[in-house]
């Protein structure tokens, strides 16, 4: 038996092993920094550096010491800086794969600390670039207070009056043109004339059977004038039908540029009540970048809590990266199932200039619905220095898969602020010196739907403004910003992680408003009395033209009526031009019927 | 050119066939499964402690990693039709459930398709190994011996200088 094994090849695969552990153990440091620094790095879209890790084997635990996140939106300044992280890992479920930290200790967090070099990576700029253009574009601007020239208002638009005057117009001519072709057609005068004088000729028969033939003649001469005054009628009743519509036109036509001026004003006219709610534009821009800069970091951090592919435990295959070529792993039901990652507490001690925030962060893990429970957040302070209060409670719920349900309470007291911008806009800028704010922020996200409501008291305000337009209204907005002391501002975020819209109202709305009303009222005016003149010139002469066309077709009408006289006189006087109804025979003769 | 001539030296020593053989088998799992699995821990300690060749086991374990390269398809389609199969899902959910099933990290299907093959071809190959190896050193290096250029070779100063040389390498 001994001649088949080679004690020396135990003791050099001991040695082996041993030079393995001892070197992994060297390295260990090392190979957590790198492993820390690229997946912070993909995670972020920004560098993440670590200065330097440690592993201690007996109990195995690991620091990590160091830790810069940079904002990728700003490359030289870190999101997050974190002094030291150290955690204490079970050894035995690590064996079976598993992640479990009991307590994480996170110290000596700093938010917006300079960098002493860029933390932008190549692929990250193109992306930042994007993002702010897209900014830019979403930004709302307030309207120009100064009334814009006339002259290139009505150059630059479509008058709905010049169009229906052209179409009553046309309509008209088309009216006209096609009666004046139908009165040739209907029968006229010579044609009655013509009734006539066959009507007189019948009265000079003679004899009885004269008259009889006569009679029988005369029956249908007077049919034919009937049959004549019922085309005359008929079309007369067209013709009225049709003057009636074309009337209508005209009359549309003549009310028309009361309606431009009315539009071209609400257009390019700032109302007194649009200036109802001034903060929207004001202030509705930065509160958006706000909220797309915090859905932003959440989505960023989404990974944390939640596996992008779905690994409830129940089985399925889940691609992964391949030891050598593609495979995949196959996932099998486990009798006591835990999290492949978790931490269950994690407790961490933010530095802020007011002083420290104490908080902790329960079931960090990216398998909820295995865990069984929601992550959970708390932090709270009190008698900082510059923030009397602060409470951030929130709860990230995956725990049934691919349902989300997550909320986030914010409230502050007493937050001293200076020199925060509260609209970056270069037209409207607005800083705001000082003061002292009292915030609540309520969000929630239920799928792909979020909503947040956030509500702003603002007391001992020092308001600075930037702006680049000049004028009275200008000057009178930056006056009562400069003169207001306190207000509220009320904001509301809802719709879609992709799509939102940014709702923003506050009650310094009703002192701007009251401010500028009168100023901008007498600008309106000015322009409306502008429009009016403009669109008058513009439309005076065709207007004329339309009364013309109808009094033209008034005559075609005059012209039909009388024909229509003409057929009845023909009828009532028998040819004679006298008014008696009957019909006497030729020669005197009275039948007696 | 090297490993051949190396190969060529292990076939023509005296080394008993079973350990060439073994040596082979055990290049063959280390070389076709994945390098950093567990499971090649204990192929290494087998190669160490038993009295097998290591100049056939290094050539083996180099030689069948290149084709691990070409052949992890059907590894990867074997694995995963074993791991999927409704059959074999209660005795794959006990392994699952094991640290060493988990350390062993089975449940990836080229490393499962892997270990399959090697295991069931190890014995097979490891007695057609041996029966070449025999039937190599029998009938063609016999046969090399009886030629004239070989007993001429063999009766040169040069030759007993390089036998004595590869008599203390070995």
């Amino acid at each position: 038996m001994m001649q088949r094994i080679r004690l020396w090849g135990v003791g050099v695969f001991a040695g082996l092993l041993a030079l393995l552990v001892i070197g992994w153990w060297l390295l260990a440091g090392w190979i957590i920094e790198r492993a820390v620094e690229e997946m912070g790095t993909d995670l972020v879209g920004a560098r993440v550096d670590l200065a330097s890790a440690e592993l201690d084997l007996f109990p195995l635990r690991v620091a990590l010491n160091g830790l810069e996140v940079t904002n990728p939106d700003a490359p030289m300044t870190n999101a997050v800086e974190v002094r030291r992280i150290a955690a204490g890992v079970n050894t035995l479920p690590l064996l079976r794969r598993k992640v479990l930290i009991e307590e994480l200790a996170v110290e000596g967090v700093q938010f917006g600390t300079p960098r002493e070099r860029s933390g932008a990576i190549a692929d990250a700029v193109a992306t930042a670039e994007e993002t702010a253009t897209g900014e830019e574009a979403s930004g709302l601007e307030l309207p120009s207070f100064e009334p814009p020239d006339v002259d290139a208002i009505l150059a630059g638009e479509e008058l709905e009056s010049l169009a229906l005057i052209g179409e009553a117009q046309a309509e008209i001519d088309r009216a006209m043109s096609s009666w004046t072709s139908r009165l040739d057609s209907l029968p006229d005068e010579k044609r009655f004339q013509q009734y006539r004088e066959r009507l007189g000729k019948l009265k000079n028969a003679s004899g009885v059977g004269g008259a009889l033939a006569a009679a029988k003649d005369m029956r249908a001469i007077q049919a034919e004038v009937k049959q004549d005054i019922d085309a005359l009628k008929s079309a007369t009743g067209d013709f009225q039908r049709e003057v009636k519509a074309v009337e209508e036109l005209a009359k549309k036509a003549a009310s028309a540029p009361a309606r431009d001026v009315q539009r071209l004003r609400d257009k390019y006219g700032l109302s007194p009540d649009g200036l109802a709610n001034l903060s929207q534009p004001l202030l509705g821009p930065r509160i958006g970048e706000l909220a797309k800069r915090a859905l932003s970091w959440w989505k960023r951090a989404e990974p944390i809590v939640a596996r992008i592919q779905a690994g409830d435990g129940t089985g399925g295959a889940e691609p992964v990266q391949p030891i050598r070529g593609p495979g995949v792993t196959v996932r099998f039901p486990e009798r006591n199932p835990v999290p492949d990652f978790l931490i269950r507490q994690a407790k961490l001690s933010l530095e802020l200039k007011a002083g420290s925030i104490h908080g902790t962060i329960d079931d960090i893990t990216p398998d909820q619905p295995i865990h069984g429970k929601p992550l959970r957040l708390t932090f709270g302070a009190d008698k900082l220095d510059g923030l009397r209060t602060f409470r951030l409670m929130g709860t990230v719920d995956r725990t049934r898969p691919g349902q989300t349900a997550d909320d986030l309470t914010l409230h502050a007291a007493g937050l001293a602020l200076e020199a925060v911008p509260l609209s970056e806009s270069a037209q409207w800028g607005i800083e705001l010196e000082r003061g002292s704010l009292d915030l609540d922020v309520a969000a929630k996200r239920s799928g792909d739907e979020i909503s947040a409501d956030v509500s702003a008291v603002l007391e001992s305000a020092q308001l600075l403004t930037h702006f680049a337009e000049e004028g009275p209204v200008p000057s009178a907005i930056a006056r009562t910003l400069q003169g207001i002391r306190s207000f509220r501002l009320d904001a509301r975020v809802r719709g879609t992680l992709e799509s939102y819209s940014v709702d923003v109202s506050s009650d310094m709305d009703r002192l701007l408003g009251s401010a500028v009303t009168q100023l901008v009222g007498d600008k309106m005016r000015e322009l409306e009395a502008g429009l009016r003149s403009g669109i008058g010139k513009k439309t005076s002469g065709p207007l004329a033209n339309i009364q013309a066309g109808l009094g033209g077709l008034g005559g075609i009408g005059q012209t039909i009526g009388s024909r229509v006289d003409m057929g009845g006189d023909v009828l009532s006087t028998g040819g004679s031009g006298g008014t008696s109804k009957s019909s006497p025979l030729p020669g005197g003769v009275k039948l007696p019927f | 050119m090297g490993s051949l001539a190396k190969l060529l030296k292990v076939l023509n020593s005296e080394t008993d066939p079973g350990q060439i053989s073994l040596a082979c088998c055990l290049g063959l799992v280390i070389g076709l499964t994945p390098l950093w699995s567990p499971h090649n821990l204990l192929v290494l300690l087998l190669v160490l402690m038993l009295r097998v060749n290591l100049s056939a086991f290094l050539l083996s374990f180099t030689l069948f990693s290149g084709v691990a390269y070409l052949i992890d398809p059907l590894f990867d389609w074997i694995g995963l039709s074993l791991l999927t199969a409704s059959s074999l899902e209660g005795l794959w959910t006990s392994l699952y459930n094991t640290t060493t099933g988990r350390l062993e990290g089975f449940n990836n299907s080229i490393t499962m398709g892997s270990l399959v093959v090697c295991l069931t071809l190890f014995p097979f190959l490891n007695l057609l190994f041996i029966r070449l190896i025999t039937a190599y050193r029998e009938r063609v290096l016999e046969w090399i011996r009886q030629t004239r250029l070989m007993k001429m070779l063999q009766a040169s100063r040069f030759y007993h200088a390089y036998a004595r040389v590869s008599d203390w390498t070995s």
